[in-house]
């Protein structure tokens, strides 16, 4: 067997295990959903009042809804189902921890139990201990989703700790909220979009015709 | 016996068919998967997909079970014990006849590869 052949079979394995071992968390239209909710929240910016505002935010809520039911009915028949192996203690703790502190200072946030720096600070250390998770070993670091999970959870990290270090002017404040504000959801979409994506181009186009030739 | 006539190990012909190898792959990094994924993941068509599946179950590496889910079949394949340790075998087989290329590659290099040219006969 010549290196090449040898090194295309070798990169053929790894594209099916790494596919079969993250086939589940590849699955994240829900998240890129989540992301997309909040510029959904944002109908005022229309201009349409009265009724029209009312059957829009109907119809955008009902929209949602009928996404999130769809979207595993969705997976299923275009990729699929498997059962994964069960996942080591370690790491599925470490997962659950970073889930837990993160929606931990979003609610502390929104019940006023921290200050706007607080909240920031915490968010961005968040972020900056989940950047560190993914490149702490060599298998972690070549993961193809660091390509865009690195540079959405790094602006994250912008936005939550640069008004910290230079607090902004008046002129800038509401820019600066706003960002604030979509941060977050800018980043699920990218990193929804962005696994869907890896996830097309990792599977072949199905063949529907059987060439089956004996 | 010396070193130059040591056997080359030879990969199991079942699970070396590149087909067949990756149906493999992807039963021994989950737990079970469906035909559907199978089908994706492997690029196989729907013939050729079942007539490997089929070759793996008589040789006892699959089990398929096959059920009825909101009226329609749902084919589900499970790599068996046997079937888990033949591609253990089969990849531990290729990383020896790798090495074993290595260390020939490495024992035919010449001892000064500068001089490409043997010396003149005097």
């Amino acid at each position: 067997m010549n290196s090449a052949v040898e090194r295309g079979m070798t990169a053929e394995q790894e594209r099916i295990r790494y596919l079969t071992k993250n086939f589940h968390s590849l699955q994240s239209l829900r998240l890129a959903l989540l992301g997309a909710m909040p510029f959904g929240t944002r109908i005022e910016l229309l201009h349409w009042h009265g009724i029209w505002q009312g059957l829009a935010t109907f119809a955008l809520l009902g929209a949602f809804i009928w996404a999130w039911r769809s979207l595993p009915k969705y997976y299923r028949w275009r990729f699929g189902e498997i059962e994964e192996r069960p996942i080591p203690n370690g790491e599925l703790s470490k997962g659950f921890v970073f889930f837990v502190a993160g929606v931990a200072v979003l609610f502390a946030n929104k019940l006023g139990y921290m200050g706007h720096h607080g909240f920031n600070l915490l968010l961005g250390l968040v972020c900056l201990v989940s950047l560190y998770d993914a490149c702490r070993s060599r298998e972690k670091l070549m993961d193809p989703r660091n390509i865009y999970t690195v540079p959405a959870t790094l602006f994250v990290v912008w936005v939550m700790l640069f008004p910290v270090w230079h607090p902004p002017g008046a002129e800038h404040a509401a820019f600066w909220k706003m960002l604030g504000d979509l941060a977050i959801p800018i980043a699920l979409l990218v990193i929804g979009l962005g696994n869907h994506i890896l996830l097309l181009r990792l599977m072949p186009k199905r063949i529907s015709e059987d060439d089956y030739d004996g | 016996m010396t070193d130059e006539l040591k056997p080359m190990p030879s990969p199991n012909r079942l699970v070396h068919e590149p087909a067949r190898l990756a149906i493999l792959t992807v039963l021994s990094s989950c737990a079970s998967a469906d035909f559907v994924f199978l089908q994706g993941v492997t690029g196989l068509s729907k013939g050729n997909l079942s007539v490997q599946l089929t070759n793996l179950e008589t040789a006892g590496l699959v089990v398929i079970t096959k059920e009825i889910i909101d009226k329609k079949m749902r084919t589900t394949v499970r790599l068996t014990d046997r079937g888990g340790s033949e591609i253990a075998d089969y990849w531990r087989t290729m990383d020896a006849i790798r090495a074993s290329m290595k260390g020939e590659r490495r024992r035919r290099a010449p001892a000064n590869p500068g001089r490409l040219l043997p010396e003149p006969a005097v």
